[in-house]
């Protein structure tokens, strides 16, 4: 992992455009090309579908989705949303509800116009929500506010009677085309993708004009609006594209599970889980939601090997140990290095 | 020089927070290509002003007009699209970009529809402020005068009529000082924009401004030319407190 964090370096100087560090760019831009060919091969010379770690490669792009979502509102906006886990599962019942319901008649697997669907509805309740909240609230208030947002969401869904299917949600086993077998593959391969294809989305948004917006909100809003950004709008565009994002990734979820209910996808797993692979990884960085994804993932799932029911406690010890040492994430662990490189090539 | 027409003007603006009239009936007038400086002691309700023109506080009562259009209450970012930029007394640069990232920002939001691209405008800016060469440094790493100098670049980026200095020599050296002072009369004789500058150092804003308007508890007790503004006897009172008997 040892310069991966340049990435973030070269991607700030991508605006500035300075000369000379195209190579970089390009270095890592090929490693990049390189692990997705690798992760993107890897069901054709492993059994992802008996083998473990297809199960565990799966559940670490979830998880990188919904941290990628939350690294765009939180990192690089600095809005923190306690929200995620309703838009997760809104995303995961808007596809639920809508496959169960036969609204497409098309019958597919994956149908991609359902996958759409669970982006953009939560994209257009984080509008609604985040118009009020967002222009009212700021900080911690802002928080507080989507946290009761997800609590709403959650209780309506519960309570949601023959539409939601109540605390026992839909189960969509029978709704499985009768000519596809489940196979895990597919799942990895499109987890896998809309992984890379949402990494991608964060990359470009941020290193454009719309991210010299979000960024100057972060670092203050007050002088952000005062050179002329419309704070609100950029902030409801990352708080948008954060939902639906959480919103992919429950619906890939919940073809995953085949059954959706309150308790797997509205828990709060989706919120805080993804919160912690950001700041491990590194916030406002384009792959600390990966190394974060992976290394907190890695953690529990060994943990629920070695120290069954106690696992949760390891990543406790983790988030205070980060927070204690590593305030910047992984990812700003390795941001000194290219200052200190930059200073000895300044000297010579 | 001499006063062009009308840019800024307020008229009878008044603001309290709870008990305390911050502002009270203000009128004043900044002309085009005009330098004004506003002065006042601690607590006079100078930042203040600007927080009304800037819309960051609405006026309880009275009307601010730009260019000859009502702009009381109109959302921040529209006002600095309009053409006023301006800085803080506490430095408010976007601490962990680049000193280049700051400016781009201001550049590419601060105005649009303007012949030259943001990338020109930035780095012409830059080249004002003389900061061409820090660049890629982080705002964050930079010292109290350059951090100065790059809200003076972010302003500038914007292509402003109208630019606001808040206290921008507070906390400098004597060469700082000097520097600044250089440099923003150098832009403003190059980009031909008026200034409203509020300062605590009376001395530079005297030499340097071509009119003065002093502040009081709110109220304006004097607006003149500086030579007269320095012998009013108000304002020596303002200052230093009434004469013994």
């Amino acid at each position: 992992m040892g310069g991966i964090e340049r990435i973030e370096s070269a991607d700030v100087r991508l605006v500035a455009g300075t000369k000379g560090l195209n190579k970089r760019k390009l270095i890592w831009a090929g490693l990049g090309v390189l692990a997705v060919v690798f992760f993107g091969t890897l069901p054709f010379y492993y059994d992802v579908h008996n083998g473990q770690y297809g199960v565990f490669f799966f559940n670490v792009f979830v998880y990188a989705i919904v941290a990628q979502g939350w690294n765009l509102i939180g990192g690089y906006t600095g809005q923190i949303s306690l929200g995620q886990n309703a838009f997760f599962g809104i995303g995961a019942y808007t596809m639920a509800l809508l496959w169960f319901n036969d609204v497409t008649k098309t019958g597919y697997y994956f149908d991609p116009v359902l996958m759409i669907a669970s982006a953009v509805a939560p994209a257009i309740v984080a509008v609604l929500v985040g118009l009020p909240l967002l222009s009212r609230l700021r900080g911690d208030y802002f928080a507080f506010g989507t946290l009761g947002m997800g609590m709403i969401v959650t209780v309506l869904f519960i309570n949601g009677g023959y539409f939601t299917g109540g605390a026992e949600g839909r189960m969509l086993v029978s709704k499985m085309p009768p000519d596809v077998v489940f196979n895990l593959r597919t799942h990895y391969w499109v987890a896998f993708l809309v992984a890379v294809l949402v990494t991608l989305v964060v990359y470009f948004l941020t290193s454009s004009r719309v991210g010299l917006a979000l960024k100057a909100i972060r670092e203050d809003e007050v002088a952000a609006a005062s050179h002329g950004v419309n704070v609100l709008k950029y902030k409801v565009i990352a708080f948008a594209v954060g939902a639906s994002t959480a919103g992919v990734a429950g619906s890939i979820y919940g073809y995953y599970l085949l059954q959706v209910t309150p308790s797997n996808v509205l828990t709060q797993n989706w919120l805080f889980y993804p919160i912690l692979m950001v700041v491990l990884g590194g916030t406002g960085t384009i792959l600390g939601p990966w190394v974060g994804a992976f290394l907190i993932y890695l953690l529990s799932w060994y943990g629920d090997q070695y120290f069954t029911g106690y696992s949760p406690i390891l990543s406790g010890v983790v988030i205070i140990l980060v927070m204690l040492f590593l305030p910047s994430g992984i990812m700003g662990l390795g941001q000194k290095v290219p200052d200190w490189g930059k200073r000895v090539r300044g000297s010579g | 020089m001499p006063a062009g027409a009308p840019l800024l003007t307020l008229s009878g603006v008044s603001k309290h927070f709870g008990g305390l009239q911050v502002i009270n009936d203000l009128d004043f007038v900044v002309h085009e290509e005009e330098t004004v400086g506003l002065i006042g002691p601690n607590g006079a309700g100078k930042s203040t002003v600007f927080n009304l023109i800037t819309s960051i506080y609405q006026p309880d009562r009275g009307s601010i007009k730009f260019k000859g259009n009502e702009i009381t209450g109109l959302a921040p970012h529209k006002i600095c699209h309009l053409g006023i930029s301006r800085t803080y007394q506490l430095v408010r640069a976007f601490l962990k970009m680049t000193v280049m990232e700051n400016v781009m920002t201001a550049a590419v939001y601060g105005a649009k529809h303007l012949s030259q691209s943001p990338k020109q405008r930035t780095m012409e800016a830059l080249e004002l402020v003389e900061l061409s060469d820090k660049r890629d440094i982080k705002a964050a790493h930079l010292t109290l005068s350059d951090r100065r100098l790059l809200e003076i670049a972010m302003g500038l980026s914007s292509m402003p009529a109208l630019v606001l200095l808040d206290e921008p020599m507070a906390g400098l050296t004597e060469v700082e000082i000097q520097r600044l002072l250089g440099v923003i009369g150098a832009t403003r004789d190059e980009r031909r924009f008026s200034v409203l500058w509020i300062e605590h150092k009376v001395d530079a804003v005297l030499d340097f401004c071509d009119r003065v308007g002093v502040l009081d508890y709110g109220a304006k007790i004097a607006d003149g030319c500086p030579d007269d503004v320095a012998c009013n006897p108000k304002v020596i009172e303002a200052y230093l407190g009434e004469p013994v008997a």
